[in-house]
This record gives structure tokens, C-alpha cells and sequence, in this order.
């Protein structure tokens, strides 16, 4: 028995040795050799409408032929695997990245001929067509001759499968909302969603094979309708014969998008091979719209969560570039091959106003002396960032036609609001700090701030802020707090302030808004946003922002940037958030990657440009 | 013996049966809805969402559904932020596979190593090897794995180019064994200092024992003695230490796995916590307790090998 049991024992260990050792972890078999593609375009200017040719038949493998100057492979590391690639309910950032190299959408944000933000017909064949005097019926015509990898064709059937299945009652995708009411509101759409009406309804129609027509519920602009349909991942076509493949059987549920095998491209790039976990390898498609964009001939991804890791592999040049975090950053900023840009976010302190257990977070004058109390500039080389003293970050565009951001119209037309010193006044802070102790009656304040602890730089601004705050206000009489949490539960927790109103009292925040409609983002602070963070209710700011986006008032863009400064005072009178400062976009790049833009800028949602650069072979 | 199996096999599944009953429990009990983070999504859209998934009915409710569907059909329900829709026991059983490969070769190596340098020492106690290899036994067990990791990585794989910097997913053969090595010797030094340490402890006393010296007196040499019968008698409590040391190996892996980007349980455990995807944290939480539990009962289970003396489940003499 005892033999036995010692060859049993033997038996299983060496079977779980050896149970690694097969040749993948996945069954993901790798697709067939590219097929040998044709060299781009010297132009750089946007692509006519005409599409591209259709692919030859599949050509038996070639011994591997020398690639043109650029037309080599992009290589590159991600902090994250792909969650999917079913836009209707992706649930990560990254899930939008691969989706931009994989999908095609009917309008796609790309760089214009003066290097500036610019959007393009993708399967649309043009902008948006007016078609009645209310502005509520538009039609989109659509390209023709485009197909799927697989050689199918796409048409209107595709455009109106896609948003069918994207707001479909039974599947309930978690990104229906942004087809049903976002930039616009389509008609029907939510009431389809909630099952109130009948497909037939949706203000979503099939006028011909190569033409779809959109009704909305109020008056709306092409740019609008380009902006709602262009705005991310979840508005991109899916390919009806493997969706439908990968539904379950009471079609409540879609394995679409889950691997390679259950996925179509149409895009930029085809995927080539998907290891869960691991790597994402594309190929470049060559019946792409705008192919002659593209000069990559393959890109790869590896995922790789470690900074420290991805940094080796680009130093030892296994990828072609790397974003740096605050401490690579100060060790790297003298070097040639930094390019970086401006934030496309805003880093802030949450306040929970009403907290009953600490009232003193409702008085305006206290979260002055907070708003007037942070040295940014401190804290934001303690982050390696940019001081931010306002709400709408640096790279978020104001005026389309001339791409001009924000800020600099603000700093142009009010530069009456631009506060000396990042608003850091330590004597106002102090000042507003008595009076809030006075019309409170509280004699000692103690606040607990929250931190995100999966990024070490929030612990040493909260750390710093510990400090200088009490120096600020007295340490006898003020202390910080602070407390550490994974980014998930601090997110969970202050969203939890409506069942829990004493659940927490600052809490750090990350905002990232429309970048190109800064009247647009601050719908979460309006009293009917839903996931709130904070209890803030103001009627003011709530009627600014109907006539921002959804009044016919919209349609003087003077008037609605107007709108949008004000939206910003309004926030910065109230301080539900204490703005602190903003994260930029940091990387290494190596030579032989050359981007799109002459001097390596960075492009609102398009970025640098990665999947257009030229890489050397 | 088979009686005592039974019961060993019976005692787990209640244990493993308790720990999820809990692990439930307290994920459930955690404030927020698993689709807080779609900002945009309307509240009449959340309310159908649990109503589909479940998350509206009462907590021991969904705890019912959820075991009934684990022991009836072995559903262990879908992820749904770390890939939507993705049945749990699809993405684990993608994991599992590397994860065992690292850390049973890990072990694999570390007794082996372990008890040759403990062997060592004991032999040649007091001796510059002893004073040498007791040494390195102090750095291996004070120095967490990760650090090792790290430094290895920048030495081995990034300064001198004898290993990859991460594992090559799709290396087959001795490539993947060579990029596999760092993790692997990372995960390893803890453990073979362990066993080194406690082997020369054990050793050390067994040797001065009276069998030892009449095994002497009867013709063998200091080290065919140690080697036939010193060993096998210090093995019996060398094999207590294999439970907390392949736990530790286990704990390690979490993090070397992400310095190597490895794409086993590890990440998945870290990431299904991170965006709380309870299914997805449950199941990983399973699959550690599972493990730790075998190895428990395989470690008593060979108590009976390695020492002929210990007779499992039998009953005390009358």
C-alpha cells in the first residue's frame, strides 16, 4: 500500500510539473503569413474618399523579402491585457487602444494636414447630411466596397446590426448609453434598452444598402452627431455572422470579442494572434480605408504590468518606446528621447460635503483655506506633474476650427480668472480658515484624506499636504489624515456616500473629459448624475449645462465656450473638488520610430500617432 | 489507510466549502455595485444590470444560486470586468497551467538544493562551508523573492543578456525552461535556504544520536551513515516546513510573476481584486486554498514513506 501511495504521490507531482509544458497556454492558433503589402503613399495628406482596392486572394507563403524603409514592426508594452474587444462592454481604457487598431467606425478622429485634431469619414463616405429644417433627421452615407478580413462585405445591414446589438434589451450591454444619449440623444434608443419599445422605433433607419438615417430627440450639428459616433469604442461595427455565432442560446449573453477566434477586424490593423494575458499581435490590413497611413507592416504588444520590467526592455531596444512614470521621469528628463505632452486629465481633491459627521467639510470658507492652502507647485514636483489651479485640463480643445485649447482662450478673453501663484495664498488660506472655525463654532479640525495606493505618488503628495496644511492652519488646531486604498475600493467608497453619507471626507479623484467639448464633461456634477462622487447639487451649474449641450443656445459657439467658463467658475465658487494638478503624457521613444508630426506632438484622441509611425526594419 | 484518506478527502472539501461560504460573504458585504465605474450608465440601467446578474436579490439568495450553480453544473459564473462575459473556470484554467510550472519547479529545486547544502553544513559543521553556506541561508531567507527577481533581471537578463528580461510566451522547449530560469531561481532561494537551515539542525542532532554511532561501529563511514540513516530520521520534521514553504513560494509568485510578466495566477488574483471582479477573485481565492489544503494532505500523507515507524490513521493502543 505504502508503494503504492510513494508511485501515486511521484505520479502527481511529476504530472503537475510537466502540465505547464505545453507549447501555449491558450488555443490560439496564429493565422496564416501576411500577405505582401503594397508601400504606402508619400502623401501624408487625408485620404480621399475612394477606398482602398479589394485584397487579392490569399497568396501562398514567400521566403521573407527585405520591408522598405518604415515599413517595419512597431513593438511596444502594455500595462494591461485586453478585457475585450466587444466594444458594447468593454470595461477598460484599454480595451479602446486595441480597438483602435482593430475596428472601423463611421468617423475616426485623425491628425490634420496642420498637425491639429481632425475627423474623417472612416465607413461613412461623408459628414453628416441635414435633412429637414428641425435638425433632428440626418442621413450618413456610407463607403462602399469595404470588407470585413474575411472578405464581407460592410453596408447599412452592418451599421444597424451593430447598434441593435449594442442597445439590445436582453443583452443589456453595459455601453449602450453612449449610442442611446450622450453627445446627442437618439430617439427611442433608452426606451428600446428598457424594453418600452419596439426596435422599429429607435430613431435608426435603413434607407438603402450604403445610407442609414439618424433621428434625435432635440436639434443637433453634424460635428455632434461626428463626435457621438466617433467617441469611442463601443460606436465601432461588429461583424454580424461571429457576433451571432458567439451568442448564447437565450441571447442574453455574446462571447464576441473574447479571443481571436471570436473577433473580426476591419480596421487599421487585423488581429493576427491574442494570447490571453500575454501579447496581441496585429498585421496591417491592407484594404484598409486609409492603408496608405499606415506604414507599420506588424505591431506587438506585450503586457507587462512591471515599470521597472518595461523600461529594461526598452533600454535593452525590445520595445520601441516606453511611458515613464513620476520617478522614471526625473531620471530621464534630460534625455534626448523624451517627448511628452500635455495632461489629458485633472488630478483633485473630492470633498464630501455633506458628511454629517463633519460639517465643517460643507462650509465654503474651509474648503477655500484648502482650495488657497495647496502649494501645487510643491506638490506637483513631488508627483512630477503640472500645477493645475482650474478644472479643465491643458489639452482640452476650445475652439475646433483653430484648434486652439481651452486655457488659452480662457487665459485670452478672461484672463481676469487666471489666479496669481496657482491660487497657493497661504495668508488667505489661514484667513479663511478662522472664519470657517468661527462660523462653524469647531475649535479643532480633524479631516481624513483618502489615497489611491497603487501609484506611490499619492501617498507623498497626501504626505506633503499632511504637513504643510497644519503648518498653514496650526498644527493645534488642523489634522490630515490620511489613508491608503486600492484605486477600485477608494473609488467604491466615495461613490458609496448616498447610503453612507459619513463613508469618507476627501478623497483623491482623476477627471478626464471630452476633449474636444469642454461644455460637456461637467455633466458629473450636475444634481442628476447618477455616480456621483460627492454630494454637490447645484441649480446654477445644472441649467448652464442644458443650455451648454442640449438648447438650441449651443449653436453660437461663442456662446457656448462662454457657457463652459462659466461652468468652470461656478466650480471654482463652490469647490465640490479642490483642483491640485495634472498627470502629462511622458515617454521614451527610440530613433527608429519616426511620428507623424514633424516635432513629436501630441494630437487630441489620437495621441502620437503610434500605429502612423514609420519604423525602421 | 483508506479509511483515513476518506476522512482526510471528506475534512477538505468541508474546509474548502467553508472558505468560500466566507470569502462570498465577505466580497458581498463590500460597499459599491460591480458597475460603479460606467460612469455614464443611467440608474434604471444599473437596476437592470442586477436584476440580470443576480445583485439584486438578498445576499444568502445569491450565495444559494451561487453554490447551486458551482455543485450542479460547475459554473463558477462569468467575469465581468476583466473579460465580460468570459466563463470564471475558462479564465482560470488559462492560468493555472504556467503558475504550477513555476512554482513546482521551484519546489522541485529547492529540496533537492536545500538539502545538500544542509547536508553540507551538517557534515562539515562549524567548518568555513558551514560558516559559508549558513552565510547565503541568512540573505535567502531575510531577502524577500522579489528582490531577488528584480536584481537577477537587471544583472542576469538586462546587463549581461544570459536570460530574457520576461518570459517568452512563445518559446516552446528548453527556450521557454531558459526563460523561465530567473523566476524560478527566485522563487527557489527562500525555500532551499529553509530546508538547509532545518536540515542541519536536525542533522546536526541526529548525528550524535546512539544508532548513528553503532551504525559506525559497525563499518560505515561519518558520511554513508548520515546519508543511510542520519537523513531519513531528520526527514520526518523537515516535512512540516514544506507546507508553509510552498504557501510562501505561492505568496512570492503573486509578485514575481508580474516582474517577468508572466501571465499566471498571480496577475489574475492582483487584477480581479483591483477591479473587483468578484467571480474572478473568488475563483483565485479557491484555487490558492485548494492548493495550500493538498499540499497539507499530501505532507501527512507521506509522513508514512518516509518514516515506517508512523502509521497513518491507525487507532492508539489498547
Amino acid at each position: 500500500m505504502k508503494k503504492v501511495l510513494a508511485i501515486l504521490l511521484v505520479s502527481l507531482m511529476v504530472i503537475s510539473l510537466f502540465a505547464g509544458c505545453g507549447k501555449k497556454e491558450v488555443d490560439i492558433t496564429p493565422s496564416a503569413p501576411p500577405a505582401e503589402t503594397a508601400k504606402p503613399a508619400e502623401t501624408t495628406q487625408p485620404a480621399a474618399t475612394t477606398p482602398a482596392a479589394p485584397s487579392e486572394p490569399a497568396k501562398p507563403a514567400e521566403p521573407e523579402k527585405p520591408k522598405p524603409e518604415g515599413e517595419g514592426t512597431l513593438r511596444f508594452a502594455v500595462n494591461a491585457d485586453i478585457s475585450t474587444l466587444n466594444g458594447h462592454m468593454y470595461s477598460m481604457s484599454r480595451d479602446g487602444d486595441a480597438a483602435d487598431m482593430v475596428d472601423i467606425y463611421l468617423y475616426r478622429s485623425y491628425i490634420g494636414p496642420d498637425y491639429k485634431f481632425q475627423r474623417l469619414p472612416e465607413f461613412a463616405a461623408d459628414f453628416p447630411q441635414q435633412m429637414d429644417d428641425t435638425r433632428t433627421v440626418w442621413q450618413i452615407p456610407l463607403r462602399q466596397g469595404l470588407t470585413w478580413e474575411n472578405g464581407d462585405p460592410l453596408n447599412a445591414d452592418t451599421v444597424m446590426y451593430s447598434y441593435k446589438m449594442l442597445i439590445d434589451p436582453k443583452l443589456l450591454n453595459t455601453r449602450a448609453s453612449y449610442f442611446n444619449s450622450n453627445t446627442i440623444t437618439i430617439k427611442n434608443g433608452a426606451e428600446y434598452t428598457k424594453g418600452e419599445c419596439e426596435w422599429e422605433d429607435v430613431g435608426l433607419k435603413k434607407i438603402d444598402d450604403y445610407t442609414v438615417e439618424l433621428t434625435t430627440v432635440g436639434p443637433v450639428t453634424a460635428d455632434e452627431i461626428v463626435t457621438h459616433l466617433s467617441f469611442n469604442c463601443a460606436m465601432a461595427m461588429v461583424h454580424e455572422p461571429t457576433y451571432e455565432a458567439a451568442m448564447n442560446a437565450d441571447r442574453t449573453q455574446t462571447m464576441y470579442g473574447t479571443s481571436k477566434d471570436t473577433f473580426m477586424s476591419a480596421g487599421s490593423y487585423i488581429l493576427k494572434e491574442w494570447i490571453p494575458g500575454a501579447s496581441v499581435t496585429y498585421e496591417k490590413n491592407p484594404n484598409w480605408v486609409f492603408a496608405d497611413k499606415i506604414w507599420a507592416h506588424e505591431v506587438t504588444e506585450r503586457v507587462v504590468t512591471d515599470n521597472s520590467t518595461t523600461l529594461q526592455m526598452f533600454l535593452n531596444g525590445e520595445i520601441d518606446y516606453v511611458s515613464l512614470g513620476a520617478e522614471e521621469y526625473l531620471q530621464y528628463k534630460e534625455d534626448p528621447r523624451l517627448i511628452e505632452s500635455n495632461a489629458t486629465s485633472m488630478y483633485h481633491i473630492t470633498v464630501n460635503m455633506k458628511n454629517p459627521d463633519n460639517p465643517i467639510l460643507d462650509n465654503l470658507n474651509f474648503r477655500k483655506a484648502l482650495y488657497h492652502g495647496i502649494d501645487r507647485v510643491a506638490v506637483a514636483n513631488i508627483g512630477s506633474a503640472i500645477p493645475a489651479w482650474y478644472i479643465q485640463p491643458l489639452m482640452v480643445i476650445g475652439d475646433l476650427s483653430t484648434g486652439e485649447s481651452f486655457r488659452e482662450l480662457q487665459q485670452k478673453k478672461h484672463p481676469e480668472y487666471t489666479p496669481e501663484n496657482w491660487a497657493y495664498d497661504p495668508a488667505l488660506a489661514k484667513e479663511c480658515f478662522d472664519k470657517a472655525l468661527e462660523e462653524t463654532g469647531i475649535s479643532k479640525v480633524s479631516v481624513e484624506l483618502l489615497y489611491s495606493s497603487d501609484n506611490s505618488k499619492y501617498k507623498a503628495c497626501s504626505e506633503f499636504l499632511q504637513k504643510s496644511l497644519a503648518e498653514i492652519f496650526g498644527a493645534d488646531r488642523f489634522t490630515l489624515e490620511i489613508q491608503g486604498m486600492p484605486n477600485s475600493q477608494m473609488t467604491a467608497t466615495k461613490k458609496s456616500w448616498k447610503d453612507n453619507p459619513s463613508v469618507y471626507d476627501l478623497g483623491w479623484g482623476g477627471w478626464s473629459t471630452s476633449k474636444i467639448a469642454p461644455w460637456n464633461g461637467y455633466n458629473v456634477w450636475r444634481s442628476s448624475y447618477a455616480q456621483k462622487n460627492e454630494p454637490y447639487f447645484q441649480p446654477e451649474l445644472d441649467e448652464l449645462w442644458v443650455k451648454a449641450n442640449q438648447t438650441e443656445e449651443r449653436f453660437d459657439k461663442e456662446k457656448q465656450l462662454e457657457m463652459a467658463f462659466e461652468m468652470e467658475q461656478i466650480m471654482l465658487r463652490d469647490l465640490p473638488i479642490i483642483p491640485v494638478m495634472e498627470n502629462p503624457n511622458r515617454y521614451l521613444k527610440s530613433d527608429r520610430v519616426i511620428l507623424p508630426t514633424p516635432d513629436n506632438s501630441y494630437v487630441v484622441n489620437v495621441g502620437f500617432g503610434w500605429k502612423y509611425a514609420r519604423v525602421a526594419d | 489507510m483508506t479509511k483515513y484518506i476518506l476522512q482526510r478527502l471528506l475534512a477538505t472539501v468541508i474546509t474548502l466549502f467553508v472558505i468560500l461560504t466566507i470569502g462570498f460573504i465577505v466580497i458581498r458585504l463590500m460597499p459599491g455595485s460591480i458597475f460603479e465605474g460606467y460612469d455614464e450608465m443611467t440608474p434604471e440601467m444599473m437596476a437592470q444590470l442586477n436584476a440580470k446578474y443576480n445583485f439584486d436579490k438578498p445576499v444568502i439568495v445569491q450565495y444559494f444560486i451561487y453554490m447551486r450553480n458551482i455543485l450542479v453544473h460547475w459554473d463558477w459564473g462569468i467575469s465581468l470586468k476583466m473579460n465580460p462575459n468570459v466563463p470564471v473556470w475558462t479564465i482560470v484554467r488559462q492560468k493555472i497551467p504556467v503558475t504550477l510550472y513555476v512554482n513546482l519547479y521551484s519546489l522541485m529545486i529547492s529540496l533537492p538544493l536545500g538539502m545538500i547544502a544542509g547536508i553540507a553544513m551538517a557534515l562539515k559543521k562549524n567548518s568555513g562551508i558551514d560558516y559559508g553556506i549558513s552565510f547565503l541561508v541568512v540573505i535567502f531567507i531575510s531577502v524577500p523573492s522579489f528582490v531577488f527577481a528584480t536584481g537577477m533581471q537587471y544583472f542576469l537578463a538586462y546587463k549581461f543578456g544570459w536570460f530574457p528580461i520576461i518570459y517568452d510566451v512563445n518559446a516552446v522547449g528548453s527556450a521557454k525552461l531558459h526563460s523561465l530560469v530567473l523566476p524560478i531561481l527566485a522563487l527557489a532561494f527562500s525555500p532551499i535556504a529553509r530546508v538547509a537551515r532545518y536540515l542541519r539542525a536536525e542533522l546536526a542532532e541526529t548525528i550524535n544520536s546512539e544508532y548513528m554511532l553503532l551504525a559506525r561501529t559497525k563499518g560505515l563511514t561519518y558520511t554513508q551513515a548520515t546519508l543511510r540513516h542520519g537523513i531519513r530520521n531528520s526527514l520526518v520534521p523537515l516535512m512540516n516546513i514544506i507546507i508553509p514553504m510552498f504557501t510562501t513560494i505561492m505568496g512570492g509568485s503573486l509578485v514575481v510573476e508580474r516582474i517577468f510578466a508572466i501571465p499566471g495566477m498571480g496577475g489574475l488574483m492582483i487584477n480581479a481584486i483591483n477591479t473587483s471582479d468578484h467571480q474572478v477573485t473568488l475563483a483565485t481565492l479557491m484555487f490558492y486554498s485548494f492548493i495550500s489544503i493538498i499540499t497539507i494532505l499530501l505532507v501527512d500523507l507521506s509522513y508514512g514513506i518516509v518514516d515506517p515507524r508512523i502509521r497513518i490513521g491507525g487507532k492508539k493502543a489498547e
